[in-house]
Formats: C-alpha cells, sequence, structure tokens
C-alpha cells in the first residue's frame, strides 16, 4: 500500500448501497465485440465455435459436418453450415481525470462517502470524488461480470494506474490507485489517448471520466483516436452542481484552478450568460460523442451516483438488444 | 466672502465623513473565489458585457431624447396654423406685427410722460414677450418710413430702433400703415391711446385681407385740458391803422371736459416784436378768436417770419404753436381788366369809375389801381397784382382765363363782374372751366319785373367779418333790378350777399388755404342792373373782399408735418433752410433740406416753422410754412366701442388687450396659457405641454430601461432561473 493511503478508508465507502441496488439488474455489454480473454457475456468480434448462432454460409469441401444446418438442407437441396458468435470477455478501460479543476467541489461531505486525498481536508465532495465512485461502481460491475477492467489517473498524460484484470479482488486496488492519487496539471487529452491507446491492444471499451473543460478540439482528437483504433467509448462529463448551475450570488474574483488567472465580475450579472454558455458546452460534448458512436452522460455531483450511471446502462442495454435482435 | 456661522460650516463639512465611513464599513471584502470552467466563464463574461453594452447604449439614447426634449418644450415651440405664409415665415416660429402710433397726438403728456412713451412701452414689452427665432415688424401710422419691415428675427435690433423712435408732429394715416401691415390671416396688433387727433377724419377705408385679425391697446380714457391755436390769418389792415401793423386774427380751441372759465394768452413775435392779447374763456366754451397786432418796421417790404403761441403750457403742446410769414408789402395793387371809356348802361359813370371810387374813396389810400386792357393780360402785369377786379371778362380769352386760373393758385385775387352790355353769359363757361368751380351761371340775366332787395342774415362770411355788424344795415337799401342765377354745388362756394329768393349776388369761391380768391358779381357793376355802386355798402364791400382776401394769402407756401413736396412752386429754389420753429427737434439734416426742380424735397419736412427757400447763391427766392394739422393734435379720449367699431368697419376681427401686460404675464405667471393677445397675435399654436408630455413618457421609458438593464434587473432573472 503506497504511503500516505488512507487506512481507514474502506473500498465498499465508494458504493453506496443504493448504487449497486441500482446497478445490479443490469448486464454491462459492449455496444462493439472485442475480444476477451475469459467467456463471458460479451460478443466477441471473432465468429467461430460459440453458443450463439450468428450467420449460414455455403458448404465448401473440407468443412465438417458437425455444423450443417439440416433443416436448411431439407427445405432447399443445399448445404449450409452455421456460423457461430463466440462470446468473450469486455476490456474496460477507466481513466479518471485528475488535472487541478478535478479539486473544485461545493458540497459538504457525507459520512460515509468516502474520501480521495484531493477531498481531504477541505470537506468537500469534489468533482475528483465523484468520478472515483462512478469509476468505482462501474468496475465493480464489470468484475461482477467477470470482465477485465484497468484504470488510469490522467491529467496531462497518464500518471498512474492499475493494470486490467478481472479478479474481484482487483476491485480494492483499483479503488486504492483513484484514493491516493494527487490533483494536479491540466488534460492534454492527444497525449492521454495516444498513451491509453499504446497499453490496450485489443478492443476496448475505454470509460472517460472528467470535467471536459478543455477546448472541445484537443477531446475530438483524442476521440478521433479511439474510433480509429476500433474502440468504445463512454465520456462521463463530471461537473459540481454550482458549475452546472452558477448559483452564486455575490461579486468575487474568479481566480482558475489551473492557472487560468482572474476574472472578476458579479455572478449575478454572468449567471444568464454562463449557463447558456454551458449549455452550448455540453451540446457540442454530445454531439461530438454521439458523432463516433460513443456514449455521454452528464454526472452531477450533488446527485447520487446510482441513477445517472443506471440510465446510462439502460441506454446502452436497450441499444445492444435492438441490434442482437436484427 | 465670510461665513456669518463658521462653526456651522465646520460641521456641515465633517457630516461629509459620515457616509465615507459607512461606505468603507459596508464595502465588501471579496476573496478570490476558485473556480475550474475559466473558459466558460470567460465565455460568458464576454457575452454578458456585450449585452450591456446594447443595454447601457439604449439607456444613453433615452436619456439624450429626455434632455433634447426638455430643452424643446422650455423653447416653447410653436405649430404655424395652415393660412399662415410658411414660405415666409420660418418653420417653428411666430410673427408679431405692430402698427405703432407716431402722429401728433400722441405728444399728448400726462404726468410728465407722453401717449406716446407709453405706447412705446406695450410695444417693447410685447417684443420682450417674443422668442428667440420669433419675427417682429413695426409700421409707424405717420408716413415716415417703417421702424423695422420687413419683419426682422433680430429682435435687439429692433428693441434698439423701438427705444430710439421718436414721435412726429403728422397727422395720422392708419388707413395706409395698417394696409401696408396686414397679411391675409395675419394679426397686426395697433399700439396707440387712440386719442382724437389719432382717429382721423373718418373711418377706415382700407379692407382687411381674409381671416386677418387687429389686436388694439386700450384707449386712454385720461381726459385733459387741451387749448390749441386753429388758425392764425392776416386780416386786412383797419383805415387808418399804419402800415407796419398787422392785425392777425387768432382762433383758438379748447377740448376737455369740465371745461372752466379761464385765460389764455396769444403771443406773437415777429422779429424783435411781440405782441399780447388776451382770450377770456368762459365756462364750456369751446371755441374764441382774438386779434392781435404785429409790428413789422416802418415801410419794411421784406418778409418776416412770425411765431405766434400760446403762453400757458398744456397737455399738448404741438398745438400751441402757429408760424406764419408776413410780407411786408404798403400798399395792395388792384388790377382792373377793363376796356377805357365804358360808360355804364345809364350813362354816367361806368363800372370802372365805380370801382375806383369804391376802392380809392379819398387820396393817400393804400390802395393802388391799375386799369389793363384785356387784350393786354399777361404774368408781368398779372405779377404786379395782388388783386384783379375783370369788368369785361367777354373779352378774356380761354388762354387768358387759364392765365388767370394759375396766378390765383400762386395767391391772386380774382374778382369778376359781368359786363354791362351782358345780354348772355357765355363768357363764363371759360371762367367755370379754368377755375373749375363747378358753378352754373344762367346763360341769360334775369330781368325781375321788381328789383330784389338783399336777403339779410345774421350770419356773414368770415371776408366779411369787419362789417358785419353793419351789413344788415348797409344792405337794406340794395336793390338789384337784372342778375345772373348762380347754382353753387354744396362746398364750391360761399354767397357774400344773396337776394331775397337766395340767388346769390356775390359769391366767392372755395379755396385752399393760402391761395388766391375768386369772387364773382352776378349783377354788373353798374345802376342799370343794381344800385349797390352808388349805395355806402359798395366802398366797404369791395375794400374788404379785397383786403380780406388779399391778407389771407399766405406768402410763400404752407404744408403740414410730413410733406415732402413744396405743395406749390418756389421758382429758384434748391434749398429750404429752417429759420424759426421747434428747435429742438431740428439736427442739421432737417435744418436744411434739398429740392429738385420739380418741387420734390430731400427729406419729408418733420420740424414744425418757418423754411426760407434759397437759390443756389443762399439767396431768399420764398418761404414755407410747416404748421401742425390742429385737427390731429386732439387729444380728447376716444371711448372702445367706438375705437373697435372704426376697425370693425375694415371687415376684420378685432379683439383688445394690454398687449403689454399679457406679453409679461405670457412669459412668467401663465407659461401654457394660449390664449393671450400676443400668444393669439404669433401666427401658431404652442406645443409645449406635448412636448411636456412626451418628456414625461420619455421619463417612465428610461426608469424602465435603466431597471432592465440594471444588474438589479439581471439579479432578479438569475434568482428566477436559479
Amino acid at each position: 500500500m503506497p504511503d500516505g493511503a488512507p487506512t481507514s478508508l474502506r473500498a465498499e465507502q465508494y458504493l453506496a448501497p443504493e448504487t449497486l441496488a441500482q446497478l445490479a439488474p443490469f448486464e454491462l455489454r459492449a455496444k462493439l465485440i472485442a475480444e476477451g480473454a475469459m467467456n463471458g457475456h460479451h460478443v466477441s468480434p471473432r465468429q467461430g465455435a460459440a453458443v450463439e448462432f450468428a450467420s449460414h454460409r455455403q458448404y465448401s469441401s473440407g468443412d465438417g459436418v458437425r455444423h450443417v444446418d439440416w433443416k436448411v438442407f431439407a427445405r432447399s437441396d443445399k448445404l449450409y453450415i452455421k456460423q457461430f458468435q463466440q462470446e468473450t470477455n469486455l476490456n474496460i478501460a477507466i481513466l479518471v481525470d485528475g488535472s487541478a479543476s478535478m479539486q473544485y467541489g461545493t458540497l459538504t461531505t457525507k459520512s460515509g462517502w468516502g474520501g480521495t486525498k484531493a477531498q481531504r481536508g477541505a470537506n468537500r465532495w469534489t468533482k475528483f470524488d465523484h468520478a472515483t465512485a462512478i469509476a468505482a461502481a462501474l468496475s465493480f460491475l464489470a468484475l461482477t461480470q467477470r470482465d477485465r477492467v484497468s484504470v488510469g489517473v490522467f491529467s496531462d498524460g497518464i500518471r498512474a494506474g492499475v493494470r486490467g484484470s478481472s479478479s474481484q479482488d482487483h476491485w480494492r486496488g483499483i479503488v486504492r490507485c483513484l484514493a491516493t492519487e494527487p490533483l494536479r496539471g491540466a488534460v492534454q487529452w492527444t497525449k492521454v489517448a495516444d498513451q491509453a491507446l499504446s497499453k490496450h491492444h485489443h478492443r476496448t471499451l475505454f470509460v472517460l471520466l472528467s470535467d471536459f473543460l478543455a477546448p472541445v478540439d484537443q477531446v475530438r482528437g483524442a476521440l478521433a483516436r479511439l474510433r480509429h483504433r476500433g474502440h468504445d467509448a463512454i465520456l462521463g462529463i463530471v461537473l459540481d452542481h454550482e458549475e452546472i448551475t452558477f448559483s452564486m450570488d455575490r461579486e468575487a474574483p474568479f481566480e482558475g484552478m489551473e492557472g487560468e488567472g482572474i476574472i472578476a465580475t458579479d455572478a449575478r450579472t454572468v449567471r444568464e450568460a454562463y449557463t447558456k454558455v454551458l449549455s452550448e458546452h455540453l451540446h457540442t460534448l454530445d454531439r461530438l460523442a454521439r458523432g463516433f458512436g460513443f456514449d455521454n452522460a452528464l454526472f452531477d455531483s450533488h446527485k447520487s451516483v446510482g441513477p445517472a450511471l443506471a440510465a446510462l446502462l439502460s441506454k446502452r442495454e436497450a441499444f445492444n438488444r435492438r441490434r442482437v435482435q436484427r | 466672502m465670510t461665513l456669518a456661522t463658521p462653526w456651522i460650516a465646520a460641521v456641515g463639512a465633517l457630516a461629509v465623513l459620515f457616509p465615507i465611513m459607512v461606505h468603507l464599513f459596508f464595502r465588501r471584502r471579496t476573496h478570490p473565489v476558485e473556480w475550474a470552467a475559466m473558459d466558460l466563464l470567460r465565455e460568458a463574461v464576454r457575452r454578458a458585457e456585450r449585452h450591456r453594452k446594447l443595454k447601457r447604449l439604449a439607456l444613453l439614447v433615452v436619456r439624450c431624447l429626455a434632455l433634447v426634449i426638455a430643452g424643446v418644450a422650455i423653447a416653447g415651440p410653436m405649430l404655424l396654423k395652415e393660412s399662415a405664409p410658411e414660405a415666409s415665415t420660418p418653420r417653428g416660429s411666430g410673427e408679431l406685427i405692430i402698427v405703432l402710433d407716431d402722429c401728433v397726438a400722441q405728444r399728448c403728456t400726462i404726468g410728465g410722460v407722453t401717449a406716446f412713451e407709453r405706447s412705446r412701452t406695450r410695444a417693447l414689452n410685447a417684443l420682450d414677450g417674443l422668442s428667440q427665432g420669433d419675427r417682429i415688424g413695426v409700421m409707424r401710422v405717420s408716413s415716415a418710413e417703417p421702424l423695422v419691415w420687413p419683419p426682422s428675427s433680430d429682435l435687439i435690433s429692433a428693441r434698439a430702433v423701438l427705444q430710439a423712435c421718436e414721435p412726429t408732429f403728422e397727422a395720422p394715416s392708419l388707413d395706409e400703415a395698417i394696409a401696408s401691415s396686414m397679411k391675409p390671416s395675419g394679426t397686426v396688433c395697433v399700439v396707440s391711446e387712440f386719442r382724437r387727433g389719432s382717429l382721423g377724419d373718418g373711418p377706415l377705408t382700407v379692407a382687411a385681407e381674409g381671416g386677418s385679425r387687429v389686436v388694439i391697446s386700450p384707449p386712454a380714457s385720461e381726459a385733459c385740458v387741451n387749448t390749441q391755436i386753429v388758425a392764425a390769418n392776416l386780416v386786412a389792415r383797419p383805415p387808418n391803422t399804419p402800415r407796419s401793423l398787422w392785425p392777425l386774427r387768432v382762433t383758438l380751441r379748447r377740448e376737455g371736459t369740465f371745461l372752466q372759465s379761464s385765460t389764455s394768452v396769444v403771443e406773437a413775435r415777429c422779429g424783435e416784436s411781440r405782441s399780447v392779447a388776451r382770450v377770456e374763456w368762459a365756462e364750456g366754451q369751446v371755441e374764441a378768436r382774438t386779434e392781435v397786432f404785429v409790428q413789422t418796421p416802418l415801410d419794411d417790404t421784406g418778409e418776416h417770419p412770425l411765431r405766434v403761441s400760446l403762453a400757458e403750457p398744456d397737455a399738448q403742446p404741438s398745438d400751441n404753436t402757429w408760424f406764419g410769414v408776413i410780407a411786408g408789402s404798403p400798399s395792395i395793387h388792384v388790377g382792373v381788366i377793363t376796356r377805357e371809356g365804358g360808360a355804364g348802361l345809364t350813362g354816367g359813370e361806368g363800372p370802372s369809375q365805380w370801382i375806383d371810387r369804391a376802392l380809392q374813396p379819398q387820396e393817400g389810400g393804400d390802395i393802388e389801381i391799375e386799369l389793363i386792357d384785356p387784350a393786354t393780360i399777361d404774368n408781368t402785369r398779372l405779377g404786379r397784382c395782388d388783386a384783379v377786379i375783370i369788368l369785361r371778362p367777354d373779352l378774356v380769352s380761354t388762354q387768358e382765363w387759364t392765365l388767370l386760373a394759375n396766378r390765383s393758385a400762386a395767391g391772386l385775387v380774382v374778382i369778376v363782374a359781368p359786363p354791362s352790355e351782358a345780354t348772355s353769359s357765355l363768357w363764363s363757361d371759360a371762367m367755370v372751366n379754368t377755375f373749375a368751380l363747378g358753378w352754373t351761371l344762367s346763360r341769360e340775366p334775369h330781368d325781375g319785373a321788381s328789383p330784389q332787395p338783399l336777403s339779410v342774415t345774421k350770419e356773414s362770411a368770415a371776408v366779411l367779418a369787419r362789417i358785419a355788424p353793419e351789413l344788415s344795415e348797409l344792405s337794406r337799401p340794395i336793390l338789384v333790378s337784372r342778375w345772373f342765377d348762380l347754382s353753387m354745388p354744396k362746398g364750391s362756394g360761399t354767397s357774400l350777399l344773396t337776394l331775397n329768393d337766395g340767388t346769390p349776388l356775390v359769391a366767392m369761391a372755395s379755396r385752399d388755404r393760402g391761395t388766391g380768391a375768386l369772387v364773382l358779381f352776378t349783377s354788373a357793376v353798374d345802376l342799370g342792373w343794381n344800385n349797390l355802386p352808388a349805395k355806402p355798402l359798395m366802398v366797404p364791400l369791395l375794400q374788404e373782399i379785397i383786403r380780406q382776401s388779399v391778407a389771407s394769402v399766405e406768402r410763400g407756401g404752407s404744408v403740414e408735418p410730413g410733406a415732402g413736396h413744396l405743395g406749390r412752386a418756389i421758382p429758384r429754389a434748391t434749398q429750404l433752410v429752417h429759420v424759426l420753429g421747434e428747435t429742438a427737434s431740428t439736427t442739421s439734416a432737417t435744418r436744411t433740406i434739398s429740392v429738385d426742380p420739380g418741387g420734390r424735397l430731400g427729406q419729408a419736412l418733420i420740424v414744425p416753422g418757418v423754411y426760407q427757400a434759397q437759390d443756389s447763391t443762399g439767396g431768399g427766392v420764398g418761404w414755407l410754412v410747416v404748421n401742425v394739422n390742429p385737427d390731429a393734435a386732439r387729444v380728447a379720449p376716444t371711448s372702445t366701442e367706438t375705437v373697435v367699431g372704426m376697425f370693425r368697419s375694415m371687415g376684420c376681427t378685432v379683439a383688445q388687450g394690454d398687449i403689454a401686460t399679457d406679453a409679461r404675464q405670457d412669459q412668467s405667471d401663465r407659461p401654457h396659457d394660449t390664449e393671450t393677445p400676443v400668444a393669439r397675435a404669433l401666427q401658431g399654436r404652442s406645443l409645449a405641454v406635448w412636448f411636456f408630455w412626451a418628456l414625461v413618457g420619455i421619463a417612465l421609458l428610461e426608469t424602465m430601461l435603466a431597471r432592465f438593464a440594471s444588474d438589479g434587473s439581471t439579479l432578479s432573472r438569475g434568482g428566477e432561473s436559479a
């Protein structure tokens, strides 16, 4: 265990009971066919001897007769071989934004919510805390499905991480990594994407948990790289409630947390304009993600992780069901 | 500068610190707030600032508009009437036309202030009531040049001109002044005290323009006693009177209420001599005559300026002086136009002998007789005569009648009697035509079956005034057996002696003041026609006719103030020099006036007095007398009804108001009252009220916009959205 790690923290603190209760009925399924080391519930991209029928192909000399579809032969007097999809384990890489901006939070922490190093001392629930809670829930769920989960913390690059594993005990290591990593620097999306792709050669579901407050072009570049390699991604946009509503009622200089300088203004006079700018930014991210075929969801750090995550997973479940039925 | 209570000032200065301390105490100390979404915040600030700039710009425009509207409202916007001549009137400006009465009646002085000064003050106050951009035009009731015309917006210069102007000695020309200043649908303000002399001789004859209005200042109501010299005429010197004494008959007139008995002293000055006469007024008496003898140097044949004046000043000093010229001629030269050797019808003496006996009853008289043959009538012979008696009018040609008429206009007294042998009056046609008499003489003499006596009346003509007491007695024995019937249109002449049936025996044509006389005997100077030549009446009758007629001829000419022409020719005159008169009113420009060959003057005669006509060498060639018209100088007040009625006869709308008072009230007490005469006089309707309400609306809009553009508004909207 790394020095300075909160020995008093328990990983289960990240799993609020209501979170688990909401996630249990759902299976995490990948939209794309992914290769896995172990049999699981996920569709493998390679067709072969598997449980689920996929399609027919014409019999050619040398094929075994074990997979001949005799019903089709009876109807058509033609020989066809049944092809099956091999379900594999899903590779999930959860990347959590560890830049300085993730240290922002305005919610006073509740007992039992578990704290990270970023939150400790300020007694506030930061965005990073919320992102780690999402990461913990997702990793727990994935591990229960015997998916392979890896975790990384990034800012100007992937600074820390836990290699992928499908062991149930792997979850505690994930939480420990997230809890002990300090927040610093600013995100460089392109570099993060390159580093992540270098570590994941097989098709992987990347779960990006960040506030995505960087320029959209940088995010577009990173997502393009992931799509180019055939990976799937989920964008989890984690924002503080105050960042969403901008409900402050005072005039004060605003100081950037990543060295962006100071802006002196009255929050009341710019509230309307800010909410409009934020809405446009979120809409841009949504269109960006959809453009690449990725999912995205907004997580309010003042609200429980469970409902939002459940909604996201439900959406993905419905999509996959439709695709299989076709 | 010092302070009465310095400690209060010190306390006040210290009290200023209190709000400063409160401000400093409650000033928020803001600490920087950490914020992650700085890019979003920066963009939001940029957008908010842009919107705020637009809101503030709109607020600035509204506030500027409010100031502009306020300024326009204060400036007094006016809407011109549709019928007003917008082409000549700048948009948004009014025009005030004033007709200022500056005639001699306005010289009436009450309490040391003349009526003109009071009227001028009203006019100045009306001018002060105008706004910048308004125009003012000022016409004068006299014939003098307008003070401000065409209307000008230079109110300062107009004010200076008004302040500098003075009243004249002229009679009013109200018709011309109003006609010159009136415009269709325009308004003219007549500023006068409307005393009797300002109203002229009758109703206004000018017709008002369509829709025009007249605003008159209130007529004066203060009555004052005024004694004026109506006329001062030289009368014939009584017999045996030294030739250096000239009797002057002075006619006086009084006006006023409650005329009490009083005494007026008439003073006549001629050169160094001074003569005085007293007039005793009875209670209620309005006219009186007196004679004052003016002394001239003995045997002086020169001409002497004469001044007759009242010793006591009164409300109207302009009519207390009369000017004239005494011609120092030692005798009266009478030319008898007849043919030598004429005898009477009855034999015996002919007409010329009777004339000679009547004019020279004794040796040493001052009447000299010259016999002139009708065929030798010319300017030279007529120029030597003060009077001519034509006993053979049938021998006078039309050309000679024309010559006689011209000389009569220059002062020659012409007496005409029918020839003894006349059986018709064809000769009278040329006389009537050339003298423009309008008379009609019967073609044939009337032969009465029985001689007619003269009609005896108590009234007699002024020319016979000296023998009036004896006239009835002297007329009784006169019988006329043959005469020509004469009909005179009314106003064309006076019957000096009348037959019992009303036919004039001796008629005098009406004449202009200062010109010669024409006297016609309708019966020949012959005993076959009448017994007049042999009766005592003949001598005084003929002498008085000649003496009074010659005496009443004014040497030189006589005009009223304001005249721009000599009136009658003064040969060789090139300039007029003021030698006697109102020196206080003369300037170098008015003291010497040029005369062109046509008798036109270089400038109008504005100062009463005696002017000597001089030729190019500076030698005297005649005289011109300027006297105030006494009718124009009357100062009796006139009722408002009379004045209003006089203007209404023009056919225009008349309003009466105190222009000066209304102008002041318009400025101070009633800034929004559009019903004053001045406001009405200004061709327009005030829009100040509309601009005021527009200002109120703009102020409300500014309030709402300020609220909308303020951070407070943003706070409330932000609070609602949160």
